[in-house]
């Protein structure tokens, strides 16, 4: 199966440069103070804000929030059954967490929030591909509905660039067949807080995939932009 | 592994087993990092470290197929080699991950798993006098180089102290092999990076790679004439992977990482430098430093009976200390205590092959 074909074509009938369906809703859940709900393709992903509040003795900081982040994904996700937790699963779960904690870190308002802690759960349903990037804006959403300030949206997005195509927004399948970069990016500064790569490819290919991913995570941030629009004004036109 | 302040120890051992499911006929690669208590005052408990480290080699090593695990199928969808590569960080002086990943590299490269002939359905382990052991198809060789960004990620510093780690705003660690390709990116910290500091460090990743590389490949050959030489001796030997680290601390003790390369001559020379100090340690009739497969008789010895009380001696002399001699005299701790290593110390107080080493203080933060 060629994840490519001569037409331009990928094997969901996308072209390089196109990102799958992107379906949100904020404000899914009525008890946590913020929650989102994203679907990227098959991607599905759901997270939950609890804060600020009151933070633990052990993580409290007295002059910015801390921000505890917890990363899960169903065992009925992905391919094989059973991410049981302990083993495998269990490391890739806390490394996931560790590092969307950086980068909410690096963009959330902390200084705001002294001696208070900020819990962004995030669980995984339906895992397809890009599954991290779908995650973090999954959070951002979820910490916009919460009300907590932050300096930017954080749109991220996977790219990966195959037989000298730059490609978007990959699934699961062209995730194991090619190199892929997750980026994040706020739109307005144009920086990164993150930055993950797995396989391998050219160092003289980076700068090309960097555009690709910052070009692709401004799409991405004009459908959140929307979305979160379209749901504080249906928020504000019930009351 | 010695990278200035830094150490860490990597083994690797290979066990017959059944592949995953998923993948039926490749052998299986897993990591595991260990910080001992030694390393720094209550890091045996910190889990952090531990899991971003294992998930970077993972990444670096077996996503990158830095080995070619379909060679290390015996029999499709029964048994295959499945290898554990396990590093232990014993001094953090900053920057563990490029410590643990040339240790965990020059492991695998060093590595020499038994032969297997399959007659039939048997699969039968040879054993090290029968057949040579075989070393593992390595593809390409990934290091990895870390980065320290200061001032909002205005200025970046290479290869941080732990005091440079612990000071900066975050880290970039940049996986490249000696082909110029990247093979993982990995920012921590609240770090904001703009892409034209990432194409910057990633342009002296691949020259720290190239360099790196190069010397990795001096040590191996080095060390595979010596081992036709002597005895076949399977796994891991401790000596061979302390000269390479000694070799490689040298070269960046001497700013290689944004000066000029040494010359070859110069290297060679420190080389044979530490080979002289080594040659008075290396024990000939040593038998097989490490066990595959079918597990043996533990070689770390326990703590003589003659020191001083000396409780940090818990492995072996003989490796530990040669790789002293250089990095640690010259380098000063700024954190206080300190022991200096004088010449004296170097002495060894018994004859090779009793298992007793000699006696050299560690240096104590």
């Amino acid at each position: 199966m060629e994840l490519l074909s001569d037409q331009g074509l990928r094997v969901d009938g996308r072209r390089a440069h196109e990102l799958r369906n992107v379906e949100c809703r904020l404000g899914v859940f009525g008890r946590a103070d913020g929650s989102a709900y994203l679907e990227q393709g098959n991607t599905r992903v759901l997270a939950t804000v609890y804060g600020p509040h009151e933070a633990r003795a052990a993580q409290r900081r007295h002059d910015v929030a801390s921000i505890n982040c917890q990363y899960r994904q169903a065992v009925f996700s992905g391919w094989e059954r059973g991410r049981r937790a302990g083993g495998g699963g269990d490391r890739r779960a806390q490394e996931l967490g560790a590092l969307l904690q950086n980068t909410l870190e690096s963009v959330v308002l902390v200084e705001l929030y002294p001696r208070s802690q900020i819990d962004v759960y995030v669980q995984v349903l339906q895992a397809d591909g890009g599954t991290y990037a779908t995650c973090v804006n999954a959070a951002t959403l979820a910490l916009i509905d919460a009300g907590v300030a932050l300096r930017d949206y954080v749109c991220a997005c996977s790219a990966s660039v195959l037989r000298d195509q730059p490609l978007v927004d990959l699934n699961s399948l062209e995730t194991s067949g090619a190199p892929e970069l997750t980026a994040a990016l706020l739109p307005r500064s144009g920086r990164l807080p993150l930055l993950e790569m797995s396989q391998r490819f050219h160092v003289d290919k980076l700068g090309e995939l960097l555009d690709v991913a910052e070009t692709a995570c401004r799409d991405v941030h004009t459908i959140l932009n929307r979305a979160v629009r379209r749901h504080v004004s249906a928020r504000s036109s019930e009351k | 592994m010695l990278l200035a302040r830094e150490r860490a120890l990597a083994t690797v051992r290979a066990e017959l087993g059944t592949p995953r499911p998923s993948r039926p006929n490749e052998g299986t690669l897993q990591v595991a990092v260990d910080v001992t208590p030694t390393a720094a005052p209550g890091a045996d408990r910190s889990n952090d470290l531990t899991v971003g480290l294992e998930r970077l080699l993972e990444r670096c090593l077996r996503e990158s197929r830095c080995v070619d695990q379909e060679s290390l199928c015996v029999v499709a969808d029964e048994k295959v080699w499945q290898l554990r590569l396990h590093v232990e960080l014993l001094d953090l002086g900053g920057n563990a991950c490029d410590a643990a990943a040339l240790a965990a590299l020059a492991a695998l490269c060093h590595f020499r798993r038994p032969h297997v002939s399959v007659t039939g359905g048997e699969v039968r382990l040879c054993p090290a006098d029968e057949a040579e052991p075989v070393p593992l198809a390595v593809l390409h060789k990934p290091v990895l180089v870390t980065f320290a960004f200061f001032g909002d990620g205005q200025h970046f510093v290479a290869d941080p102290t732990e005091i440079e780690e612990r000071a900066s705003e975050g880290l970039l660690t940049v996986g490249m092999n000696s082909y110029r390709e990247i093979c993982t990116l990995h920012l921590t910290g609240k770090l904001l990076l703009s892409k034209q500091q990432v194409l910057e460090c990633t342009e002296l990743a691949a020259a720290r790679a190239r360099s790196l590389t190069s010397q990795l490949r001096r040590a191996l050959t080095a060390d595979e004439a010596e081992r036709t030489a002597l005895h076949p001796f399977p796994g891991l030997a401790r000596v061979e992977l302390e000269r390479m680290a000694t070799a490689a601390a040298s070269v960046r003790l001497s700013g290689a990482v944004r000066g000029p390369a040494l010359t070859a001559e110069q290297i060679s020379e420190m080389e044979k430098e530490v080979d002289e100090k080594l040659s008075v340690f290396r024990h000939k009739d040593m038998a097989a430093a490490a066990e595959i497969g079918q597990g043996g008789a533990s070689q770390w010895g326990p703590p003589s009976e003659d020191e001083e009380g000396d409780q940090d001696e818990m492995w072996p002399r003989t490796a530990e200390t040669p790789a002293k001699t250089a990095p640690t005299a010259s380098d000063s701790d700024s954190e206080g205590e300190q022991t200096v290593l004088h010449p004296e110390d170097l002495e060894p107080h018994a004859e090779p092959g009793t298992g007793k080493g000699l006696r050299c203080p560690m240096p104590v933060r």
